[in-house]
């Protein structure tokens, strides 16, 4: 909408204004200023002419005395007749009336005129004196001379200013107009396409056509100003849908494909399956030769899978060693031979550091609308499929309704745990280990509960591997950590000093700052280093040794004690623990639990508690759940024990009654 | 073209008003006459001679050649001036001047804005004449007058 204001600060508004303000000066100057001089060069044109006729009539009637008495009528009937003269009067030197001639004016009195339109009757009255031969004045002649010729043509010249003026104005203002309009129209081009660059529509090249030439420089500049800007959006567009280790579409980019083929419902377009593949033993060769030789497996990988496929199949990278195909207007049945041409594309060997290597792949896949009408429901299947052959030992499995409702239930969890973390649906559970040699409360091993709130309380092992599987374990331990400082110190603060023991993932060792992390909650909660305990499982430590020998000393030198969890599962040995900064080994509770009944279970507890002993470490027996079982860790001389023998893990209001009336308290 | 004529209108009868006013207002009738220096011994001069001197035309008197100087303090007598002495317009008087000096090389007559400063070069030079109104003249002994060139009518 165009207000008044925004008229008035349109650039033709203004450039009409400055123009019409201009003329309006300029011609009002040339107006009077022409009018004036025409009018001035009239009146003295008239006041010549008629000074010069009435003193050249006089003076071609002196000369003779009596001539005045015989004025030659004839002659000044033929001034009047073909002159300007309105009327002649002849007087002598008393002022009689000799002759007259002409409309005389009926004024009692005669007043000369010496300016031109003297009086209201348009007649110019001028007196000449008459002279004899002897010079002496024997009368005068009175003359009117007609002012209304003259008053005409300057009314004229007035006029014809007034007419130039106009039509100069005019053209002025029409002029003005056109270039005005020559002038803006492309500036307003201009800004239309600005405004269509500001909003995102690039494509659109900037052309105006101007003779102007600051306007064709500022075009040009924005013509390569939107260049510039149509490349760094191609080059962000393709940085933010395509991977850039393999230059393959990103999972954005899949969704994308997945959903516009979806999309299309013609009959012809209506089937379509996607691909989910994993590889296999990639882990060991990026463990084994390192990042960038796994990173070059891992584009030479790209690389073949793209040959293996046709040209109107999508394949994407969405993260570490997993690919997603889609494969568009494809039924089910089709798809099998494109995915035989992956898993050979995939069964070829590559060359690192001079070894062969083989890698192979799990795939698994789903189809729409069968399996899924929707790009999270279709991956989700898929992967389900793939998670299924992976387990299976197959290369390849079509995803199928009846799969294990677990895997389902995974990739689910996966996707809630999140939130659950941000909503507080967790919870901590607390079981107590017992000094068996002194009768009473060693400390507590906090336990991660989930409480969803539509599944009910969560198993463990289901959520926690789910966190591991999504990236989300840092985020979990850190929530337990938190929780498990912030209860510890409220004991303290109570007067109860009980360890807290809390169990980390493998990964949690690898990141960075984790360390720091844990500093800053003891320092935050005021918690003495020695009442946390952290407990880690072999399978952790040996992965990277160094790593995690470097983490767990520099812990373990803030007073913090660290425990081996699940200790005899695992491959290590005592010897080499015995390089790690560890004070607590815990015997995995499944030799705990058939120590009374099983001789060989028994001779391995047995083996540990002595040999930790002699390595001055001391031993928790995880899984005591009889009294029988008590009784042989108390004769092998095992430090601590915990299981549903003692107690449940409980809730913190459940713990703090089992507190009050336990006889270890 | 209303204030064209407005224009003209003052400038007409601005100075209409002017003579018409020394007319009615002044008891004694407005005489303009040439004057020149009380010392001034020469030989007075015609009307024709009086028109030629201030047309720029040598006027001798023996071997003196008399000077004139116009009067341009007063509009009103200018204007009688112009019309009973020299029978052209301001404009037309100015430009034969003018033209006459270029033509002849010869010095142009020379004009007075002021009336004091006109006197003093009347006092100056004896051979020096110009025009002005008869109660400018009178009373004043160092100034005497040669010729009425112009008396109003009563």
């Amino acid at each position: 909408m165009i207000t008044p204001l925004s008229f008035l600060s349109r650039l033709t508004t203004r450039m009409m204004i400055i123009v019409i303000v201009m003329h309006a000066v300029f011609l009002n100057v040339l107006y009077f200023g022409l009018g004036a001089v025409v009018e001035k060069g009239y009146q003295s044109q008239f006041v010549d002419y008629v000074r010069a006729d009435a003193f050249n009539f006089a003076a071609n009637i002196s000369g003779h005395s009596n001539l005045v008495n015989h004025i030659n009528v004839r002659a000044i009937e033929e001034a009047v007749l073909t002159g300007r003269t309105v009327y002649l009067k002849v007087l002598d030197t008393d002022r009689t009336t000799i002759e007259e001639i002409g409309d005389l004016t009926n004024n009692d009195r005669f007043i000369e005129d010496f300016v031109f339109g003297h009086g209201d009757d348009n007649i110019y009255h001028i007196v000449a004196s008459i002279y004899d031969a002897d010079g002496q004045n024997i009368g005068s002649i009175e003359v009117g001379y007609d002012e209304t010729d003259t008053q005409l043509q300057i009314d004229l010249a007035y006029q014809r200013c007034l007419i130039f003026a106009a039509i100069y104005a005019l053209i002025a203002f029409i002029f003005s107009s056109y270039f005005g309009q020559q002038m803006t129209r492309p500036i307003e081009s201009l800004l239309k396409l600005t405004s269509k660059i500001a909003h995102g529509q690039y494509q659109t090249k900037v052309t105006v056509k101007t003779k102007v030439t600051e306007i064709d420089r500022l075009a040009r500049s924005i013509e390569f100003m939107r260049a510039e800007l149509v490349t760094q959006s191609d080059s962000m567009e393709h940085l933010a849908l395509h991977d850039s280790l393999t230059g393959l579409p990103n999972r954005v980019l899949l969704e994308d494909r997945v959903n516009q083929t979806i999309n299309c419902r013609s009959s012809s377009h209506a089937e379509c399956v996607l691909v989910v593949l994993d590889l296999n033993h990639f882990k060991e060769i990026n463990d084994s030769f390192g990042h960038v030789i796994g990173d070059s497996v891992l584009k030479k990988t790209a690389s073949n899978l793209v040959s293996a496929l046709r040209a109107s199949d999508t394949i994407a990278r969405l993260g570490g060693d997993e690919f997603a195909v889609l494969l568009p207007e494809t039924p089910i049945d089709s798809a099998i031979p494109v995915i035989e041409n992956l898993t050979a594309a995939l069964s070829e060997s590559f060359i690192c550091e001079g070894h062969s290597v083989v890698l192979g792949a799990s795939i698994g896949f789903a189809s729409f609308p069968e399996h899924g009408t929707s790009y999270q429901e279709l991956l989700q299947k898929a992967d389900v499929a793939m998670y299924v052959a992976k387990r299976a030992g197959m290369t390849s499995q079509i995803y199928q309704p009846h799969f294990d409702q677990d895997a389902l239930l995974r990739l689910t969890l996966m996707s809630e745990l999140k939130i659950a973390i941000e909503e507080d649906q967790l919870f901590a559970a607390f079981q107590p280990k017992i000094n068996l040699q002194e009768d009473r409360v060693s400390g507590v091993e906090l336990l991660v509960r989930w409480m969803h709130p539509q599944r009910g309380i969560v198993p463990p092992d289901d959520f926690i591997s789910a966190a591991e599987r999504g990236g989300l374990i840092s985020q979990l331990t850190q929530w337990v950590l938190r929780a498990g400082i912030k209860q510890a110190a409220a004991w303290h603060q109570d007067g109860r000093d009980i360890p807290v023991a809390i169990n980390l993932s493998p990964k949690n060792l690898i990141e960075d700052g984790f360390q720091q992390s844990i500093l800053s909650l003891l320092e935050e909660y005021s918690l003495p280093a020695h009442l946390l305990e952290l407990e880690i499982t072999e399978s952790s430590v040996f992965a990277d040794p160094l790593g995690a020998q470097e983490i767990l000393e520099s812990l373990h030198a803030t007073g913090i004690k660290i425990a081996i969890d699940d200790f005899g599962t695992g491959y290590s040995s005592l010897v080499q623990l015995r390089k790690m900064p560890i004070s607590i080994i815990k015997i995995d509770r499944g030799f705990v639990m058939n120590m009374a009944t099983n001789d060989d279970d028994a001779a391995i507890v047995d083996a540990t508690i002595y040999m930790a002993h002699m390595l001055g470490l001391k031993v928790i027996a995880e899984g005591l759940e009889d009294q029988q079982s008590l009784e042989i860790l108390q004769q092998l001389n095992c430090d601590i024990a915990q299981g549903y023998f003692f107690a449940r893990p409980m809730n913190i209001s459940d713990f703090e009654q089992w507190w009050l009336s336990s006889s270890y308290t | 073209m209303v204030i064209k004529r407005l224009n003209h209108i003052i400038y007409s009868w601005g100075t209409a008003l002017l003579i018409s006013l020394m007319m009615v207002f002044t008891i004694q009738a407005k005489e303009l006459v040439l004057v020149g220096s009380t010392a001034a011994d020469f030989k007075p001069l015609s009307l024709f001679e009086t028109r030629k001197i201030f047309l720029g035309y040598q006027v001798k008197r023996g071997d003196i050649t008399l000077t004139a100087i116009r009067n341009i303090n007063d509009e009103a007598s200018y204007q009688i001036f112009l019309q009973k002495v020299v029978h052209l317009s301001a404009r037309n008087y100015e430009r034969r001047l003018m033209s006459k000096t270029f033509r002849t090389g010869t010095a142009t007559v020379q004009a007075s804005e002021s009336l004091t400063t006109l006197k003093k070069q009347l006092y100056s030079n004896k051979y020096s004449v110009s025009v002005m109104w008869l109660k400018d003249v009178e009373l004043n002994d160092k100034l005497k007058v040669i010729q009425v060139l112009w008396k109003e009518s009563t």
